[in-house]
């Protein structure tokens, strides 16, 4: 599948039509409507932290504009869940030509969560640079069914913490559950509290509460997973450039220009890796678009290959 | 409180006192009783002043409730306990810290350190220290550290980690953009950065307000507004202290409470009191406007008691 079917397969998904169903035109539709919250297949943990990984490189990255940086670094979030928002290569990259424009003709560049003068020019570009990130990614990341994204969320969760100083011990499979459910309610502590579906709201209160029972359930199997899974290197491999080089921007340490390069060009072969790697290309790329060094053209055939 | 815990907390208090109520709908309380994770999670949800009139008006007609519109009754049970303790407290907030509310570009850091004092005194003495589902006594911890699992995660990453994973599994609960926006891609960004729930909260807060809490703030937030009293009698009746109700006590006990009692049994009475309006229009003896105090929760409003600090001196 070329990444062009790809994307119209997840849109077609997305939209929840079937598939045999489709014609070229449909697709396009699909592709186009925009749906909020539409994804396919399961959410799983790995597939964002490969992106925020992406994104931790492109932050440290001198090649990257200073205020794409700063930018990206504090709208993090908007990047990292870009993927929810269908779009096209060409859709974006007319965006990021046209934020250019903005901040060309800025008289100041505030980078408060307000945006400029409520333009959210600042919210967009975060956007723009995580959908490309998401866009090079999902051909390596794929579509993984609920049993695949936990065998590799749990391994993402191995790595992490064979690469922190924690001693190692190891809980049962019930006190493991039952933190990664403190942990949801700590993560309800940092989100505040939940925008509900306004619009939707008869429906939406039920999908809203399985949801949570469905996470609920899933932690004792995550838990499972984390204990006894086998180590999975095709997957993910701790000593891959990129995950080395994203892991020393989490912990705060200094990484080299070389160590980026490395990490965008040779990250490693485990699907982690790629992944990030090319997400983190095409951030670069978007970014040297956006300083004006990459023409739109050059871009989009950057993200097509 | 009315973050997060707090709000949880008080969905809880909701139930038990809906439980020793003869005058609470007998539905309602079924229905909280048989799904109470769809209480906790409408508690923690906004927003209610536009959801509870629209799941009302659905729920009504549907008696005796079944599937689905348990959980829906549930999450509205919830989600007016959230009404009742922003509509007092978010009050008391502005006047108990004028400089942190009079910021007119609200760039001060959220929530503020009264919201933190009172949710890590809420956990300790009305969540038994964490030890009462949902939480967990190391909620409140750093790293969790005193979590007895917590040396097999990097448990800061596995958070980071849950909490993207939350926000995008989220959206994704909601429906097509498409059905209530135009199609630009300017319209589907708009929709998104609205419904994007923010990762904004440091728990590092928390923890510090939870190992050592600030005096200054312990005086201010809860000393002398009078902000907890266990000795309320609506407090204890939460608390399956006071022997059990029979009609006509929960009544005097909220007289009590809006007479003299601190705020958080002021914040309990006005709690009964809306989950009393809400389960009537749930049974069908009172039309959908019956709603309205709770929808447009002001205190000092019909239906909604004046805020009051330090009811003692």
């Amino acid at each position: 599948m070329d990444r062009r079917d790809f994307l119209l397969r997840s849109a077609l998904v997305s939209a929840g039509l079937a598939l045999a169903a489709s014609s070229a035109r449909a697709l396009t539709d699909a592709l186009v409507s925009g749906r909020v919250g539409a994804q396919t297949g399961y959410v799983g943990m790995a597939s964002r932290v490969a992106i925020a990984d992406a994104l931790r490189l492109a932050v440290a990255d001198q090649t990257t504009p200073a205020d794409l940086r700063a930018t990206l670094a504090m709208f993090d979030q908007q990047a990292v869940a870009a993927d929810s928002v269908p779009a096209t290569p060409a859709e974006v990259v007319s965006l990021l030509g046209d934020l250019r424009t903005l901040w060309a003709n800025r008289d100041d560049r505030p980078h408060d969560r307000s945006g400029y003068r409520g333009d959210m020019a600042e919210q967009r570009l975060a956007w723009a640079l995580g959908w490309v990130g998401h866009y090079a990614a999902a051909p390596v990341l794929g579509q993984p069914d609920a049993d695949v994204s936990r065998m590799r969320d749990a391994a993402l969760l191995r790595a992490l913490h064979e690469a922190s100083p924690a001693e190692d011990t190891r809980p049962d499979v019930a006190s493991l559950a039952e933190l990664l459910r403190v942990v949801d309610q700590r993560v309800g502590i940092r989100l505040h509290t939940y925008t509900p579906d306004r619009d939707d709201v008869v429906d939406w209160v039920p999908r809203f509460v399985a949801w949570d029972q469905a996470r609920y359930d899933e932690a004792e199997r995550l838990a499972l997973a984390v204990l006894d899974g086998a180590p999975d290197l095709a997957f993910l491999n701790p000593a891959d450039p990129a995950f080395q080089a994203a892991h020393a921007v989490r912990q705060a340490r200094p990484v080299s220009p070389k160590a980026l390069d490395a990490a965008a060009e040779a990250p490693g072969a485990s699907i982690y890796a790629r992944a990030v790697g090319a997400s983190f290309r095409a951030m670069r790329a978007a970014g040297h678009h956006f300083a004006g060094r990459l023409s739109a053209a050059d871009l989009l055939a950057q993200l097509s290959s | 409180m009315s973050e997060y815990v707090g709000h949880v907390i008080f969905a809880q208090e909701g139930v038990r006192l809906a439980q020793r109520d003869a005058r609470m709908s007998r539905a309602f309380l079924a229905a909280a009783e048989a799904a109470p994770r769809a209480v906790w999670l409408g508690s923690a949800c906004g927003g209610g002043r536009h959801g509870i009139r629209p799941l009302m008006a659905h729920l009504r007609d549907r008696l005796p409730l079944a599937g689905d519109d348990i959980a829906r009754a549930a999450f509205t049970f919830g989600w007016v306990t959230h009404q009742a303790c922003d509509g007092y407290l978010k009050q008391v907030y502005r006047g108990i810290i004028p400089e942190y509310h009079a910021d007119p570009d609200h760039l001060k850091t959220p929530p503020s350190d009264a919201r933190i004092t009172h949710d890590v005194l809420m956990l300790r003495e009305r969540a038994d220290g964490g030890r009462l589902a949902p939480f967990a006594p190391s909620i409140f911890d750093y790293r969790m550290e005193g979590h007895p699992a917590a040396s097999a995660l990097d448990v800061p990453a596995a958070e980071d980690a849950a909490a993207l994973q939350v926000q995008r599994q989220i959206l994704k609960l909601f429906a097509p953009a498409s059905r209530r926006h135009g199609s630009s891609l300017q319209d589907r960004l708009w929709a998104y950065f609205r419904l994007l729930d923010a990762d904004y909260i440091s728990l590092t807060r928390y923890a510090d307000a939870a190992t050592d809490a600030d005096p200054e703030h312990l005086r201010r937030f809860v000393h002398d507004i009078r902000f907890y009293d266990a000795d309320d009698a609506l407090i204890r009746i939460a608390g399956g202290e006071a022997d059990p109700v029979v009609a006509g006590d929960m009544d005097a006990a909220m007289a009590e409470a809006e007479q003299r009692g601190s705020i958080y049994a002021r914040v309990l009475a006005l709690t009964v009191q809306l989950l009393r309006l809400a389960g009537d229009v749930l049974d069908g003896t009172a039309d959908l406007d019956t709603l309205n105090p709770i929808l447009e929760t002001q205190p000092g409003s019909d239906g909604v008691p004046e805020v009051v600090l330090n009811a003692s001196l």
